[in-house]
């Protein structure tokens, strides 16, 4: 029962995957979630504990280098409360991959 | 806006009988983890970075901190005796914790946030133990995020209090903190603060007292997901957000807009050029001025020490080595205030995160961070500064190597040795002059990145981080942080000055000034016959002063010279470069020239001119000749020292003239200085640009090394650091010595 449940979350997270573009590629104002970071372990640890986590939701408040995004979360309970801003350098912000939202 | 909470915290209810302590309130019962009885308790301020902790801490200071760094980092740690709350209570030393985003990440900051809470490290000087309180600053316009720090300091079980910072920006967005929700949902003491006008600060000091092990209502999870989870749902229940039509969670806000501008590759880079112009005409022109008075005052000092003293012994050291010393040094003071002043001011804005991403793609490949900018531009004021000014920089090895190549970026003090030189090369073209200057200083920029980029790729290798940064919102500096940083940058300055440059400055002196030597006859026969004719009644009173072959050697004299009164009728023709059989001076001129003829006598036998007698063969490849050997060891001090050096080894005279064709004569003095041959000059042209290659590169400043050491926090660094700059010097000083002779 819980290697089906298992396998299932990893068909879902592999859906997810593939419809996922890198933070890089968004345009300003572009919502998204984020989905998968393929960063090594010390950046990934970094961004997570500044809220860039998987599950986070975003927005491109500019685009380019670097990319400055507002952290959000679920509803208005987001972890930066949508005022954190975090300017990301194009190296990361390339291996950050979002789903989008709007 | 809901202001900060007025009732006292919740009482944790204690099994454990202890009897009351002097210092706590008699009305509660000390929790069994509070030292009571002890003096003073320790105390860790931590958050994440922009949460308002230093303005925080300075609030709760003033101006009464020591500043040290944790023992083997380079991290400042700032510690100040907070005293006990309003309404009495025991003092307590607040640690001014690095800013961390987390405890439980693999960085340096981190670390030592663990460590000391945990006991096991304490800033230098202080004792070793676990803190009795922890306050975590928390910023509360993104206070879930920053909640999860709470929950990491809970996990140690330590009295907690957590002070709710920058209010006022919260609810410029519409965000308010519900305190008694969240000090429920806590189960620790919460206070509201802005810390940038003072409100609650006295509630925080209350706070502090009162702090307690925090009994969150729902336990602290083990898993940092879980703990993320935990902080959302905090803030669900103590958050209430009255935001207008159109102000929803990450709606745009006027900081976006205008980081539209200044972030953009062409607009913000002129923006930034700018404000880096501004900077730097401040701390070079601006600074000009309270230099120029700290150097009067030195010198009135110098005056004061030789008018009370005399010129003994104990008054040379006084006024030539100390004051001199250390006030050639000092006089830097106005730049460092000003440079330190303007940072915190861009800083406290959100500025300079911004600037940061703009300069690293400058920098980068380099293997630097956009941070190292601000430090390498303030080096061209004088690296003292642009050293200090590397704790803005985050990575350990990034900071390290712009600490070792910031020297190699023309300072303020290379100055007048590159007017001497351009001038000695280009007489009189002054366009080739400037063109020669604007080199010296792209020469210094590159040899600086050039060095950064091997010192990347082998001692300080490591992986050159991405830069990711949280841009603060801006907002109006404060002046108080920006005061009380100044303060503590010059303080430490003077401190540095008044110990380790100060040993520095007196032994360089000594090198210069002993061993006494006695003076050469011919001075003596000039004062005489100044005095002689000084005090004779007749106008037409001369006094030949005969000089042999021996005595001349080496100096630009006549055989003879003629000491008269009258000064109309005296031809001053010393040093012309052709010198007539006869030489007429007044008295005072002949007193001035027995001053230069003893100092010069003085300078070239002392234990510096022994010195310069001595390594002579190593720099000759460079085309130094052994006083030029001495103008080289004597700017060891600093770099200045050598223009004045070759004045009195080659003139005697101390100081340059002030007038136009003083300074001329001066010149050519230099210009037609022969080596002890009296046939080759000193400065040939390729000797010059050797010299003026070697000055650009060599690292020719004891004070630097001294900042270099005790930034890196290792003298190794140091030491490497002067090896790697006189190896560059010295090698390309060579090349270009041989190739153009």
């Amino acid at each position: 029962m819980a290697a089906e449940s298992a396998n299932q979350g990893v068909a879902v997270m592999a859906a997810i995957a593939r419809n996922a573009v890198p933070l890089a590629g968004l345009r300003q104002g572009a919502e998204g979630v984020i989905c998968e970071s393929r960063l090594d372990a010390e950046d990934a640890a970094l961004l997570k504990a500044m809220g860039l986590c998987t599950s986070a939701t975003i927005k491109v408040v500019r685009a380019g280098q670097p990319c400055v995004v507002a952290v959000g979360g679920a509803g208005e309970a987001c972890s930066c409360g949508g005022m954190c801003r975090i300017g990301l350098a194009r190296e990361l912000a390339e291996r950050i991959f979002v789903n989008v939202l709007a | 806006m809901e202001d900060s909470r007025t009732e006292s915290p919740p009482v944790i209810k204690l099994q454990v009988n202890q009897p009351e302590c002097a210092w706590c309130d008699p009305a509660e019962r000390c929790a069994p983890e509070e030292r009571c009885g002890t003096d003073v308790r320790r105390i860790a301020l931590l958050g994440n970075p922009n949460t308002g902790k230093t303005t925080l801490f300075n609030r709760l200071s003033g101006l009464r901190h020591k500043t040290s760094n944790f023992p083997g980092t380079t991290l400042e740690a700032r510690v100040t005796r907070v005293k006990a709350g309003i309404e009495g209570g025991r003092d307590g030393d607040l640690i001014d914790l690095p800013g961390i985003y987390s405890l439980e990440l693999d960085q340096l900051e981190s670390r030592v946030c663990r460590e000391v809470l945990a006991g096991t490290a304490a800033p230098r000087g202080e004792p070793l133990g676990e803190p009795e309180c922890a306050v975590v600053v928390v910023d509360a316009a993104n206070l879930a995020r920053n909640l999860m720090l709470v929950g990491e300091v809970f996990r140690r079980r330590l009295p907690t209090i957590v002070v709710v910072n920058m209010i006022d920006i919260a609810a410029r967005h519409g965000v308010v903190i519900e305190a008694q929700r969240l000090e429920a949902a806590l189960g620790c003491g919460v206070v509201l603060t802005n810390a940038r006008d003072g409100s609650g600060i006295d509630k925080a000091r209350i706070g502090i007292r009162n702090a307690r092990i925090p009994t969150p209502a729902k336990p602290v999870p083990s898993d940092q997901d879980q703990l993320r989870a935990w902080a959302d749902d905090i803030q669900t229940q103590c958050v209430r957000a009255n935001r207008g039509p159109g102000t929803g969670a990450m709606s745009e806000t006027t900081s976006d807009r205008v980081d539209r501008v200044l972030l953009h590759p062409v607009g913000g880079m002129l923006v930034f050029s700018l404000v880096m112009a501004g900077l730097f005409y401040t701390i070079f022109a601006v600074a000009r001025y309270p230099m120029e008075w700290l150097g009067a005052i030195f010198e009135w000092g110098k005056g004061l020490v030789h008018a009370h003293m005399g010129s003994g012994a104990v008054a040379n050291l006084l006024a030539d080595g100390i004051v001199g010393g250390v006030g050639s040094v000092l006089i830097f003071l106005p730049q460092i205030c000003l440079l330190f002043f303007i940072i915190s001011l861009l800083e406290d804005t959100g500025y300079l995160a911004r600037g940061a991403f703009l300069m690293d793609r400058l920098l980068r490949p380099f293997g630097l961070p956009g941070h190292s900018f601000v430090p390498l531009l303030s080096s061209h004021a004088c690296a003292l500064p642009g050293i200090m000014a590397t704790r803005g920089i985050p990575d350990r090895k990034e900071r390290l190597a712009t600490i070792l190549v910031a020297p190699f970026v023309t300072c303020s003090a290379r100055l007048p040795v590159y007017v001497l030189l351009t001038t000695l090369l280009f007489k009189d073209r002054p366009l080739m002059a400037a063109l020669a200057f604007v080199g010296c200083y792209m020469l210094g920029i590159l040899a600086a990145v050039v060095s950064a980029l091997i010192a990347r790729r082998t001692i300080l290798r490591g992986k050159s981080r991405a830069m990711a940064l949280e841009l603060p919102t801006y907002k109006r500096p404060a002046m108080r942080t920006a005061f009380v940083g100044t303060f503590d940058r010059a303080k430490m300055f003077v401190r540095n000055a008044g110990t380790n440059i100060l040993v520095i400055c007196v032994v360089l002196w000594w090198l210069g000034a002993y061993p006494r030597v006695e003076a050469p006859t011919i001075a003596g026969r000039l004062r005489e016959a100044a005095v002689h004719v000084v005090a004779s009644d007749a106008k037409a009173t001369t006094e030949v002063v005969a000089i042999s072959d021996s005595e001349r050697r080496g100096l630009l004299l006549p055989e003879e010279i003629v000491v008269g009164r009258d000064k109309a009728a005296l031809d001053y023709t010393f040093f012309d470069g052709a010198m007539k059989p006869k030489a007429w001076l007044t008295g005072d001129d002949a007193t001035k020239l027995a001053d230069q003829i003893e100092s010069r006598h003085q300078k070239t036998h002392s234990f510096l001119g022994m010195l310069g007698r001595g390594v002579e063969p190593v720099f000759r490849p460079l085309g130094f000749d052994w006083q030029l050997t001495i103008g080289v060891l004597a700017s060891f001090a600093a770099r200045e020292v050598f223009v004045s050096t070759m004045n009195v080894v080659i003139s005697g005279q101390a100081e340059t003239p002030d007038d136009e064709a003083g300074k001329q004569h001066l010149i050519e003095q230099i210009q037609t200085a022969k080596r002890s041959d009296g046939v080759t000059p000193i400065f040939t042209p390729a000797a010059s640009w050797s010299l003026l290659v070697f000055f650009v590169l060599a690292m020719q400043c004891l004070p630097t090394l001294a900042v270099t050491a005790k930034e890196s926090g290792h003298v190794k660094w140091a030491l490497l650091q002067l090896a790697w700059m006189s190896g560059v010097a010295y090698l390309a000083a060579m090349l270009v010595y041989q190739v153009m002779s």
